[in-house]
C-alpha cells in the first residue's frame, strides 16, 4: 500500500511538472513610430507614410483593426536648397480584411532630384515627436565591356549559350534588381499595340515540372541569361499564332533597379534569412530613421539595351526593328 | 613580470634537496586485453604511503624512494582488477615497470580506486574534471554517447538549450572553449547544426576538462579547455567494434602492427528523422567522421620514444535538388604527428606538428539565404619538456609556433557584407614549475609569453598563472587558482544564434585589443567518508576587450566586432557518494554573468541563476546497469515583445514602384534579455545490458530523454509569439558489438 501510494505520488508530481507553464513573451506595451519613404528616382510623384505601433491581446497582430497610419504629420524633404512639403491624402485599400478605412499616406507631385543627390526627410508628428533620416540617390551604373555580350546571340568564343551583362558602380554593396524584357509590337486589324515579354534567366526542372527562374534582387552586378530561355521567350511571344510577321521585335531591354545603400540594407534585412535552419533570436530591426522604425531610401531604374542579330529574330518569322 | 617569474623559479629551485641513496620508479599502466594505456589511473606504494597518477599517456613517475629495498606497489583503475607488484628500487636509478590491468568481468564491476586520497593529496587540480569513457557510457544518451552533452551535466557548464551540444563555461561564450583532439585544435566540433559533437566517443581514451584556472601549457582561449586523447589501438590482436544507434552506424577496426598499433574508425549518419525531435522540422543533414591513429614504439630505433600519426576528418552536407533552397557544406580536417620521448633521466619531451583546417559554406542558389563562407587553416608546431626533480618538483618549458589563416565572407542581418582575409603567426613560450615536494602542499606556477601574436596588439603579452592546493587533513583540502588568459581568435556570432550551422572564426581584428580574462578560483574539497566527497568552488572571472558582434554594422567600413567587457561569478558544489552498487552525484551551481557591450549591460542567454543536477547510477549486476539524471535550472534570459508595427516590405520594384500597401505586422522587442523564461527541468533514464560471449561482447543500451515529457521552452517565434519547445519524450536505443 505504501509502495503504491509512493508510486502514485511520484507519477502525479511528474505529470504536474510536465504540464506546460503559462508563459507570455510580452512585456508592457511601449509606443513607437515608423516613417517610410522610398524615393523613385526620375518621378515627380513620391509617397511616404507615418504610422504608430500597436498592441493586441495575445500574439496575433492581425487582430489589430485600428488603422495605425497617422494623419496631420508635417512631412518635408530637403534636396540641396529646395524644400518639398508632402500633401496629406488617402487611397482605398485593395485588401480591407484588416483595416476598413482608406490608407492614409503623404505625397509629392513636384519632386526633383539628380542621381547622387543627398536628401533629408523630417516628419513632425502631431504630438511633437520628430522622425528624420538622410539618404543619397544611387549613382549612374555603366556596363563593363569585357563581361558583356553586345548582341544576341552572343558571338563570344567562350560560351555562346549564355548572354552576359555586367555593370559597375562606384557604390559598393548595393542591391540590384535586373529585369530583362523583349519589347514587341503586334499589328492586328490595322491596330498596333505595344507589349513586353519578360525573359527568365533559365528554365529548371523541378519534380518533373519546368520552372522559369527570374532574377532576384542581389548584390550581383551581372546578369546571365541562357540563350535557351531567350529562345523560349521569343517563341512564347507568338504562342500558337502562326502569323508571326504580325510581330515586330525590338532589342532586349535590361531594366536594372539600383537600390541606394539604405534601401539595399533594408531590403536585405527584411527579405533575406540567415538560412533555413539557423535560429537567431533578437535580430536587429534595421532602420535608418532617427527616432523610430522604417526606412528612408531610394532607387533608380536604369536601362541597358541589347540588340538581337536581325537574322536570328527573322529565323523565328518575326520582323525586327532596332 | 618576466624578472619576477625568474626570481620565483630561482627561489623554488634553491629549495630542492637531492636525496642520497634513493631511487625512482617510472612506468606505464595499460589494459591487459588490448594494451590501451590507462590514463589517470592510480599508483600507490603501500610502505611509504605515497603515490602518483598516470598521465594521459598512461605514464607515471615516483621520485626519491629510499633505495635498496622492495616495495609493494598497487595499481588500480576504475573497472579493473587492482594489481600488486613487488618492485625493487635500485639506488640512483630509474626502475621501469610496465603493468597491465585486467578489466573486471561484467558481473562484478565494482568501482575501486586504491590510494586515491594519497595520490591526490597535493594535486593542483582545481577547476579540472576528468571524465572516463565508462562514465560517459553509463549516463543517459541523447541518441548516442556525446562528450559535449555530458559536459553540460557538470556544475558551471551551461547550454542555451538541449537542442545544441554547444556549451558555455562559467559565464564564457562558446567560442572561448578550446577543444583539442590529441593536442590539435578542432574549430567547429559539431555535426548537424550543433546537435552532436564530431568526436565519436568510440575513439576516446581519456578526457580532461578544465573549467578555469588551466595551467600554462594551454592557451589561446579565455574560458575552458577540453583535451581529448584518442586511443592507441589494440596492441595485442585485431578487433572490431560495430555499433548502431537511431542516428548513425559506425565501426572501429584496430590491431597491432610491428612495434606499434593502429585504429581506424568511421561513423556515418543514416537517419535524419531524429532531427525533427530536436529542431521541430525535418533537416536532411548527412554527415560522417573518419579518424585514424598509428603508433610506433621501437627501442632499437630510438629508445624510450613513441611516435604517433593521427588524422581526423568530418564533414556535414545538405545538398538540395531544389534550386530555391540553399546548400550547406562544412568540414574539419585534422592531421598530426607527434614524438613523445622518455629519457634516461627523469625527463620527458614531446614534439608535435599539426594541421587543422575548417571550411564551411552556405550556398544560397536562388533562395533568400544569405551567403556565408569561412575557412580556417591552422598549422601548429609544439615542443615541450618536463623534468622531474628527485624531490618530486617538476619543471616544464615549451614553445608553440602557430600560423593561422582565416577567410570569411558573410552578410549580416542588416545586409552588410563582410569579406575578410586575415592571417597571422604566433610565437609563444610557456614555463611552469610544479612545487610538489611537500606531502600536503602543491603549487603550479607558470606563465605563457606571447612573443609574436596573431594580431600585432597580442604580442609581448604575459599570462601568469598559479594553482595551489593545501591539504589540512586527509578529509579536507583547500585549493586556489589565479590566471590571466588571452584569446586572439574569435567568431562573428553570438549566443543569440541558438541554432547555427557553424561559428565563423577570424583572427581578432587589428582595431581591437585581443580579449583577455582573469580567473580567480577558490575551492574546498572534503571527504568525510571513504566514499563520500564534497567539492566546492567559488570563482570570479573578469573579461576585458571582449569582442561582441556589432549588430549595428550598417556600412562595410563599420567594424564587425566591438569591444565589450564582462564578468561572471558564482559558486559550484558537487557531492559524490558511492555505496554498494550505487553511485550518486549531485551538483548545484549559483552563478551570475554579465556582458557590457555598446553601452548596454545585459545577461547573456546562457546565464542561469540556479542549476541542479542529480545522477544516480546503479550497477544491478550480471551486466545490467541503470542510471537516471535530473537536471534543473532557473529560466534563461530572453527579450520580450513590447508591441507591433506595420513594417514596409520592398517587393518587386519593377511591378510595384510605389509600395502603397506592402505593409505587414512586425514585432518590436524590448530591452535585451530583460525577462526570464520559465524554469527548465528534465529527467533522463538509461538501462544497459552487456553480454559477454566467448568470441564477442554485445552491449544493448536503452535511453529515455525527458521521461515526464516536460515542455521546456526553447524560444518563441518573434512573428507569431508561438513557443518552440526543446526535446520531448524521446526513447532511443543503441546496439554495440565488439569482436
Amino acid at each position: 500500500m505504501i509502495k503504491k501510494t509512493l508510486f502514485i505520488s511520484v507519477i502525479s508530481i511528474l505529470l504536474f511538472y510536465s504540464c506546460e507553464e503559462n508563459f507570455s513573451p510580452k512585456a508592457d506595451y511601449q509606443r513607437r513610430y515608423a516613417l517610410n519613404c522610398v524615393i523613385n528616382y526620375g518621378q515627380e510623384y513620391q509617397i511616404a507614410s507615418v504610422s504608430t505601433s500597436y498592441d493586441v491581446p495575445g500574439f496575433d497582430p492581425y487582430k489589430n483593426t485600428d488603422d495605425p497610419f497617422l494623419s496631420n504629420v508635417l512631412l518635408r524633404i530637403w534636396v540641396n536648397d529646395s524644400v518639398f512639403v508632402f500633401q496629406d491624402s488617402v487611397e482605398e485599400r485593395s485588401d480591407q480584411s484588416r483595416y476598413k478605412n482608406p490608407l492614409h499616406f503623404y505625397y509629392l507631385d513636384n519632386f526633383e532630384a539628380k542621381l547622387n543627390d543627398s536628401i533629408y526627410i523630417e516628419a513632425v508628428l502631431p504630438n511633437g515627436n520628430i522622425l528624420s533620416s538622410r539618404t543619397k540617390l544611387p549613382k549612374q551604373i555603366s556596363t563593363v565591356g569585357e563581361g558583356t555580350d553586345i548582341s544576341i546571340p552572343p558571338d563570344s568564343s567562350d560560351d555562346v549559350s549564355i548572354v552576359r551583362t555586367m555593370w559597375t558602380s562606384e557604390d559598393k554593396f548595393l542591391i540590384y534588381q535586373p529585369k530583362a524584357v523583349i519589347p514587341y509590337q503586334l499589328k492586328q486589324g490595322g491596330v498596333t499595340t505595344n507589349h513586353e515579354k519578360e525573359v527568365p534567366i533559365e528554365y529548371l526542372q523541378l519534380s518533373g515540372e519546368e520552372i522559369a527562374v527570374f532574377p532576384i534582387p542581389s548584390f550581383a552586378k551581372s546578369l546571365n541569361i541562357q540563350m535557351s530561355a531567350i529562345e523560349r521567350a521569343l517563341l512564347d511571344i507568338s504562342g500558337d499564332d502562326d502569323k508571326r510577321d504580325k510581330y515586330t521585335i525590338f532589342p532586349m531591354i535590361i531594366k536594372i533597379a539600383v537600390y541606394d545603400k539604405n534601401l539595399s540594407d533594408y531590403y536585405s534585412s527584411t527579405s533575406r534569412i540567415i538560412d533555413e535552419y539557423s535560429v537567431r533570436l533578437d535580430e536587429i530591426d534595421f532602420t535608418n530613421i532617427d527616432g523610430g522604425f522604417g526606412v528612408f531610401g531610394s532607387y533608380s531604374i536604369q536601362y541597358l539595351s541589347k540588340p538581337f542579330d536581325a537574322e536570328y529574330v527573322r529565323s523565328f518569322g518575326y520582323r525586327y526593328l532596332f | 613580470m618576466r624578472i619576477s617569474f625568474l626570481l620565483i623559479l630561482c627561489v623554488l629551485l634553491s629549495t630542492i634537496a637531492f636525496g642520497q641513496e634513493s631511487g625512482n620508479l617510472r612506468g606505464v599502466v595499460s589494459d591487459s586485453t588490448n594494451g590501451e594505456v590507462l590514463a589517470y589511473g592510480n599508483v600507490y606504494i603501500k610502505e611509504v604511503n605515497r603515490g602518483s597518477s598516470t598521465d594521459e599517456r598512461g605514464y607515471f613517475y615516483i621520485a626519491s624512494l629510499p633505495a635498496n629495498r622492495s616495495y609493494t606497489v598497487i595499481f588500480s583503475y576504475v573497472g579493473y582488477l587492482p594489481k600488486e607488484l613487488d618492485v625493487f628500487i635500485a639506488p640512483n636509478k630509474i626502475t621501469e615497470v610496465e603493468v597491465e590491468l585486467s578489466p573486471e568481468s561484467v558481473e562484478l564491476q565494482t568501482i575501486e580506486k586504491i590510494g586515491e586520497k594519497v595520490v591526490e593529496q597535493n594535486a593542483t587540480d582545481i577547476g579540472l574534471e576528468r571524465i572516463s569513457i565508462k562514465k560517459l557510457e553509463s549516463l543517459p544518451k541523447s541518441v548516442e554517447v556525446d562528450v559535449f552533452r555530458s559536459l553540460q551535466s557538470l556544475p558551471g557548464v551551461q547550454s542555451t538549450g538541449d537542442v545544441s551540444a554547444r556549451y558555455y563555461v562559467r559565464g564564457g561564450a562558446s567560442n572561448q572553449n578550446l577543444v583539442l583532439l590529441d593536442g590539435i585544435t578542432v574549430y567547429n566540433p559539431f555535426h548537424a547544426l550543433g546537435l552532436f559533437s564530431v568526436i565519436d566517443p568510440e575513439i576516446i581514451n581519456s578526457v580532461e576538462f578544465y573549467k578555469g584556472g588551466f595551467p600554462a601549457e594551454y592557451g589561446g582561449r579565455l574560458s575552458s579547455v577540453l583535451s581529448i586523447v584518442s586511443k592507441d589501438g589494440n596492441k595485442n590482436r585485431f578487433s572490431t567494434v560495430a555499433s548502431s544507434s537511431y542516428l548513425t552506424g559506425k565501426a572501429l577496426f584496430e590491431g597491432p602492427i610491428p612495434d606499434g598499433s593502429f585504429y581506424i574508425s568511421g561513423r556515418k549518419s543514416y537517419n535524419t528523422k531524429i532531427y525533427r525531435k530536436f529542431i521541430n522540422k525535418s533537416a536532411p543533414f548527412d554527415f560522417y567522421d573518419l579518424s585514424f591513429k598509428l603508433n610506433y614504439q621501437n627501442s632499437d630505433f630510438i629508445e624510450g620514444s613513441k611516435f604517433m600519426i593521427n588524422g581526423f576528418f568530418s564533414a556535414d552536407r545538405m545538398l538540395e535538388d531544389d534550386p530555391f533552397k540553399e546548400d550547406f557544406e562544412w568540414k574539419n580536417n585534422l592531421f598530426g604527428f607527434s614524438w613523445f620521448q622518455v629519457y634516461d633521466s627523469p625527463l620527458f619531451s614531446e614534439l608535435s606538428i599539426s594541421v587543422s583546417n575548417f571550411t564551411g559554406e552556405v550556398i544560397p542558389k536562388f533562395s533568400t539565404a544569405r551567403p556565408k563562407k569561412n575557412e580556417i587553416n591552422d598549422i601548429t608546431f609544439n615542443s615541450n619538456f618536463t623534468y622531474i626533480f628527485d624531490n618530486r618538483d617538476e619543471i616544464g618549458v615549451g614553445i608553440e609556433i602557430q600560423t593561422i589563416d582565416t577567410k570569411l565572407l558573410l552578410e549580416n542581418t542588416n545586409g552588410v557584407v563582410t569579406d575578410l582575409h586575415t592571417n597571422g603567426a604566433k610565437i609563444g613560450l610557456f614555463a611552469k614549475y610544479k612545487f610538489l615536494q611537500y606531502e600536503n602542499f602543491g603549487m603550479d606556477v607558470g606563465t605563457r609569453a606571447t612573443l609574436a601574436g596573431l594580431s600585432s596588439s597580442g604580442s609581448f603579452f604575459f599570462e601568469p598563472r598559479i594553482s595551489t592546493t593545501y591539504r589540512f587533513s586527509p578529509m579536507l583540502a583547500v585549493k586556489a587558482a589565479w590566471g590571466v588568459y588571452q584569446q586572439e581568435i574569435t567568431t562573428i556570432s553570438n549566443e543569440n544564434e541558438v541554432i547555427s550551422l557553424f561559428e565563423p572564426y577570424i583572427i581578432s581584428p587589428e582595431y581591437l585589443t585581443p580579449a583577455r580574462s582573469t580567473h580567480y578560483i577558490f575551492g574546498v574539497d572534503t571527504n568525510p567518508l571513504e566514499n563520500l566527497s564534497f567539492d566546492t568552488e567559488v570563482y570570479y572571472k573578469k573579461y576585458d576587450h571582449l569582442p561582441s558582434l556589432n549588430e549595428n554594422k550598417k556600412f562595410e567600413d563599420d567594424p564587425d566586432l566591438i569591444a565589450g567587457e564582462g564578468e561572471s561569478y558564482g559558486m559550484e558544489f558537487m557531492m559524490k557518494y558511492g555505496v554498494w552498487i550505487l553511485n550518486l552525484t549531485g551538483s548545484y551551481s549559483l552563478s551570475w554573468s554579465y556582458i557590457e557591450a555598446d553601452n548596454w549591460l545585459y545577461y547573456p542567454r546562457y546565464d542561469s541563476r540556479h542549476t541542479l543536477n542529480f545522477t544516480l547510477e546503479v550497477n544491478i549486476g550480471k551486466g545490467w546497469t541503470a542510471s537516471g539524471m535530473w537536471i534543473y535550472n532557473t529560466g534563461r534570459p530572453f527579450t520580450p515583445l513590447i508591441g507591433f508595427y506595420d513594417k514596409l516590405y520592398v517587393g518587386d520594384i519593377h511591378e510595384n514602384p510605389y509600395l502603397y500597401e506592402n505593409y505587414f505586422p512586425y514585432s518590436i522587442l524590448g530591452d535585451k534579455n530583460i525577462e526570464r523564461l520559465p524554469d527548465y527541468h528534465r529527467l533522463d533514464f538509461n538501462l544497459s545490458k552487456k553480454f559477454d560471449f566467448n568470441f564477442m561482447k554485445v552491449s544493448l543500451d536503452f535511453s529515455i530523454l525527458n521521461v515526464y515529457d516536460r515542455k521546456n521552452i526553447f524560444y518563441f517565434k518573434r512573428d507569431t509569439g508561438e513557443r518552440v519547445d526543446m526535446l520531448p519524450f524521446l526513447p532511443t536505443a543503441t546496439l554495440k558489438v565488439e569482436i
